[in-house]
């Protein structure tokens, strides 16, 4: 059958001493960054591009992957132990995690986190196994027009995702598309938009563009906060009681699920999942009012959804070419800097990277499991260290990260201007994300769409005659009506605004 | 006057503001035309876009109430930006170990949480520990010390 021998390839990619080191690098790294408040995943992966750039693609991307995956774990274990969710994707986690600590279940909290998260890891690599082909074979159907559109829908649903105003959010799209359309044009031989500044002829960079949004303003709003330690609970035993297990085993199984369906949709990926299971197991619950109060099902089905949609948002992108979040931005952006061209084809052409990077994200997740439950006091420990002392490392590695890539000074500067510029934006309300993902889209809408016109003939029909264009822009229309009802705004406010 | 300018009037500014640099930046680019779409099209109508939606924030937010404009936290906005153009100008020319120093050095200035003695302490570490990982064992190509 070909699903063994697929998943058989993947693992003899991913089981050699130098793809499970590097897969245990990311997963490490990233556990740190998800503990440690004030650095966070897109801007970890977009500093160690350049250094990815010295690996064969099939470790880099096992690498970076693993920082993912990784960072949703650390996440969780902050979240429960010192009510800070590393990661945004474990704000969920939060309301019941740290209510579970505070009545003596710490430890058995964390395990039930982390045994969700690897079930979800384990159940999302066997379903991308199966979907991915199938979904390869649904891009052979994508034309011009096909893509266009789904780059539309995924924008759109981006924008649902971002905390604060839509306005807001869509705005920061269109800033992000203008920035990636700055540098080459496909169809004409001069560089565009760069007020003539040579370094610019090759577009943005995307790496300065990335440190300057995510890493250098987030420090100085860091230091403008008073960054307080909160003393983390104390553990005293690390095993659930069969009671919490009974109670976790339907919500993993439902999170996972959720997780991983809601993390191929464009604009998904772990925060979305996370917070999509919750509410659904409040509103299964037959004591719905356990919630809040340290109820087993509310760590275990947030931190399944979490990790599946973590996993299963590699889909869009391996198999379409399209990044659908951020973090897969990043990920495009890793597979360019390896020659790789994110497209249908890569499932194909590079098989064993495809393979190999699936199979490593199992792999990874029994490696964090390890990481996780027997190392937690050590997690615990680095909490300690007082951001006077961290904040200047994260800052090095921010210069020598945008720096490296070109061996260009003029990139660090982009980044302080974009560091400059974010602070800005993110004091008066506008959230980052979008940007990046208009960014890194952009370009290739305005070469789909230009194509698609070229083929109609300057008319726009092709975009609802051709029926999985169609489909997906009715997908946005009514992604915009729901947008637009005062319900759903009201449940996104309080969803993404949860303290 | 400064009930006038509240943070979503200011949000609507800096909008337009990019429209315009963005507009500026297009230039006399071709549009072309839809069936031909010239280096100038898609670029031209994100622009306008990022102007009309700046203007509408503006004038929609103009007769409302909002939160003030909040505060900008001077001190480590300066150090930090600071910090990274030290390294960027000086990394080319004066190596690994000064840009990292300075960059430290700098970068202490930005909080009251830093402490003079410490800083000093933290830069050593961070040059040691650059030049080991990055040029002894990545070798990048970078000077360690002034060439």
């Amino acid at each position: 059958m070909d699903l063994i021998a697929n998943i058989g390839l993947g693992f003899s990619v991913a089981i050699t001493p130098v793809n499970i080191l590097f897969c245990f690098v990311g997963v490490l790294l990233g556990t740190l960054i998800g503990v440690l408040p004030g650095i966070g995943a897109v801007a970890t992966m977009s500093m160690l591009l350049p250094v990815t750039f010295h690996l064969p693609p099939a470790t880099s991307l096992i690498m970076l992957a693993g920082i993912y995956y990784g960072a949703q774990y650390g996440g969780s274990t902050t979240a429960i132990l010192v009510k800070l969710p590393g990661e945004a994707s474990s704000v969920a986690t939060v309301l019941d995690g740290y209510a579970m600590a505070q009545k003596g279940r710490a430890g058995a909290a964390l395990s039930i986190a982390a045994l969700a998260s690897f079930v979800a890891g384990t159940v999302a690599t066997l379903l991308i196994a199966v979907a991915g082909p199938l979904m390869a074979q649904l891009a052979l159907k994508f034309g011009p027009a096909e893509y266009f559109s789904l780059m539309v829908l995924g924008l759109v649903a981006s924008v649902i995702l971002a905390s604060g105003s839509l306005a807001k959010a869509i705005i920061m799209i269109l800033a992000g598309a203008f920035l990636g359309l700055v540098g080459p044009d496909a169809n004409s031989p001069m560089p565009r938009l760069t007020f003539g500044v040579p370094a610019l002829a090759e577009g943005v960079n995307f790496v300065a563009l990335a440190v300057g949004f995510f890493g250098i303003s987030e420090i100085i709003l860091n230091l403008e906060k008073d960054m307080q330690r909160v003393a983390p609970v104390a553990m005293r035993d690390l095993f659930p009681n069969r009671e919490e297990i009974r109670r976790s085993v339907g919500p993993t199984l439902r999170g996972t699920l959720i997780g991983s369906v809601l993390g191929v949709l464009p604009g998904g990926g772990a925060l979305l999942a996370s917070f999509g299971a919750y509410a659904i197991e409040k509103k299964l619950s037959d004591t719905p009012e356990r919630f809040g109060q340290g109820a087993p099902e509310g760590v275990a089905a947030p931190e399944a959804a979490n990790n599946a949609g973590a996993q299963t948002s590699f889909v869009p992108l391996l198999t379409l070419g399209v990044p659908s979040n951020a973090i897969m931005a990043v990920m495009a952006g890793a597979m360019t800097i390896q020659g790789i061209a994110p497209s249908p084809k890569v499932m194909v052409e590079h098989a064993q990277l495809f393979w190999g990077m699936i199979a490593s994200m199992w792999v990874g997740n029994l490696l964090l499991v390890v990481l996780n439950l027997p190392l937690v006091g050590l997690w615990v420990k680095l909490l300690q260290v007082p951001y006077r002392i961290l904040y200047p490392a994260i800052l090095f590695f921010c210069c020598i990260g945008v720096y490296s890539i070109n061996n260009s000074a003029f990139d660090v500067y982009v980044a302080v201007g974009f560091g400059v510029v974010g602070y800005l934006l993110i004091k008066l309300g506008f959230e980052p994300t979008p940007l990046l993902l208009g960014f890194i889209l952009a370009p290739m809408m305005e070469e789909n769409l230009k194509r698609a016109m070229i083929l109609s003939g300057g008319s726009l029909e092709p975009f609802v005659t051709r029926p999985i264009s169609a489909f997906l822009l009715l997908a946005t229309v009514a992604m915009l009506l729901l947008m637009a009802l005062p319900s759903f705004k009201r449940t996104r406010e309080t969803a993404l605004n949860a303290d | 006057m400064g009930r006038l300018i509240n943070s979503e009037v200011a949000s609507g500014l800096l909008v337009v503001a990019f429209g315009v640099l963005g507009l500026s930046a297009i230039g006399s680019l071709e549009i072309g035309t839809a069936n031909d779409m010239g280096p100038g099209y898609l670029p031209r109508l994100v622009a306008w876009a990022l102007v009309l939606a700046g203007l509408t924030m503006t004038g929609l937010a103009v007769f409302r109430a909002h939160p003030p404009v909040p505060d900008l936290h001077w001190r480590p906005l300066f150090a930090i930006s600071a910090a990274v153009l030290f390294f960027g100008a000086s990394i080319d020319r004066y190596g690994m170990v000064i840009a990292v120093v300075g960059m430290t050095l700098l970068a202490g200035l930005a909080s009251p949480i830093s402490r003079w003695r410490e800083t000093p302490l933290i830069a050593g570490c961070l040059a040691a520990g650059a030049v080991l990982v990055f040029i002894v064992g990545l070798k990048l190509a970078i000077p360690i010390w002034p060439r």
